[in-house]
């Protein structure tokens, strides 16, 4: 199971934020993601697809120094949560769609 | 985890609905050119700013398909003034809650004077693609954004000193090769813009036969460069075209209506005091920028 962006527009302020919207049909309300949510979201993205729950788990807690068993949890619900928004999508599932 | 739903910045917002734009105009198989804005900082035409709005050029045949996509998606048009709505024909503003900007969709860009079809095709087959949030968009290329820059800054720079500055740091800066010279004088005589810019071209070293009659079009287009973008021009416009009932515009023009107001001056004051003094400041500015219009019309019609 690898994580990839889906089909959206994002902006990054090389600093702390991450502004997402979805390219559906009808315009939705834009995605803000600060801190260590828009860390996640790079690391998907700098990833294109190749990376799992348990990599991107590891590079976040590479990144911000601590025990992948410290953020696992959060991390699986936080990219979970932006795929249930169709703002990340599972590989496998794209490649079938 | 951090997951704000702080407010989306302005440069974040103009980012996005560039990229959403582009990416609605392929959904609907639609040729678009995202004009202005980022497009002429990455021919380094202008310097790098967060632009106020989305502007977007499509065919002319394809204007009521995207505007009516837009509707369905959400947005509005942008509420105009009387005069505002009768004056503005080559694009239309929609807004969207909770995005602090405008998309304006354009079916021609003014300055340009041959048939609105023929100069998109003539801009498209010079297109060229730069990243926009992540996204492919479709830009015009480097030639077509001077004349586009040019028209832009020509058209308000005597009364906004910002369209001014630009133009001429564009012209400070931009060089060009005879081939390209060459090319943008085609592209300029294929536009209808070689008149229009015939005091900007020779500048750039670009030299196009001046035409010797002028048609109605130039003629406007250069009244309206001489005028500056002021009310009083359109109002003239609007009261010499007659087209609106000239007794409706005059009426709109001298008191404007309580409507009008909220939408010209956002932030007015609902009092009684406040737009009777707002409606004299105002009439006094139409009096003051009255003998740079009519001057404008008069100089032309002797030219």
């Amino acid at each position: 199971m690898r994580w990839a962006v889906g089909e959206v527009a994002w902006t990054d302020d090389n600093d702390d934020r991450v502004a997402i919207v979805a390219l559906t049909p009808v315009l939705q309300t834009a995605r803000l993601l600060t801190g260590s949510g828009a860390a996640i979201w790079r690391i998907v993205a700098e990833g294109s697809g190749t990376l799992s729950t348990d990599e991107v788990t590891r590079a976040v807690a590479e990144q911000f120094a601590v025990e992948p068993e410290v953020v696992a949890s959060e991390v699986a619900s936080f990219l979970e949560g932006l795929r249930a928004e169709g703002l990340l999508v599972r590989v496998d599932e794209a490649s079938a769609a | 985890m951090t997951n704000t739903a702080a407010a989306l910045r302005a440069n974040e917002a103009v980012e996005l609905l560039h990229a959403w734009m582009q990416a609605r105009a392929r959904m609907l198989d639609v040729r678009m050119l995202i004009i202005k804005g980022p497009g002429l900082a990455h021919h380094g035409l202008r310097a790098k700013r967060t632009s106020s709005d989305v502007d977007v050029l499509v065919h002319p045949d394809d204007f009521d398909r995207v505007t009516a996509a837009l509707a369905t998606a959400g947005w509005k048009r942008r509420e105009g003034s009387f005069a505002a709505d009768r004056y503005t024909l080559h694009s239309v503003a929609f807004v969207a809650e909770e995005w602090p900007c405008d998309v304006d969709v354009h079916r021609y860009y003014p300055g340009f004077l041959t048939e609105a079809g023929s100069v998109f095709d003539d801009l498209w087959a010079r297109h060229e693609t730069m990243e926009i949030a992540h996204l492919d968009c479709d830009i015009p290329g480097r030639l077509s954004s001077i004349l586009i820059l040019a028209l832009h800054s020509l058209r308000s720079k005597a009364s906004d000193p910002r369209h001014a500055s630009e133009l001429e740091a564009m012209l400070r800066t931009t060089r060009l090769d005879i081939q390209e010279k060459a090319e943008l004088a085609a592209l300029a005589m294929s536009t209808g813009s070689a008149q229009t810019l015939a005091t900007v071209l020779p500048k750039l070293g670009v030299e196009t036969p001046r035409e010797e009659t002028e048609s109605a079009a130039l003629r406007e287009w250069r009244i309206r460069v001489e005028s500056g973008a002021t009310p009083t021009y359109m109002w003239l416009t609007l009261l010499r075209d007659g087209e609106h009932g000239r007794l409706s515009v005059l009426r709109h023009a001298l008191w404007p209506s309580r409507a009008d107001l909220q939408v010209m001056y956002p932030g007015l004051p609902e009092t009684a005091g406040a737009r009777f003094g707002t409606r004299m400041q105002r009439f006094g500015r139409g009096v003051r920028a009255l003998p740079r219009v009519v001057g404008a019309v008069v100089r032309s019609r002797r030219g």
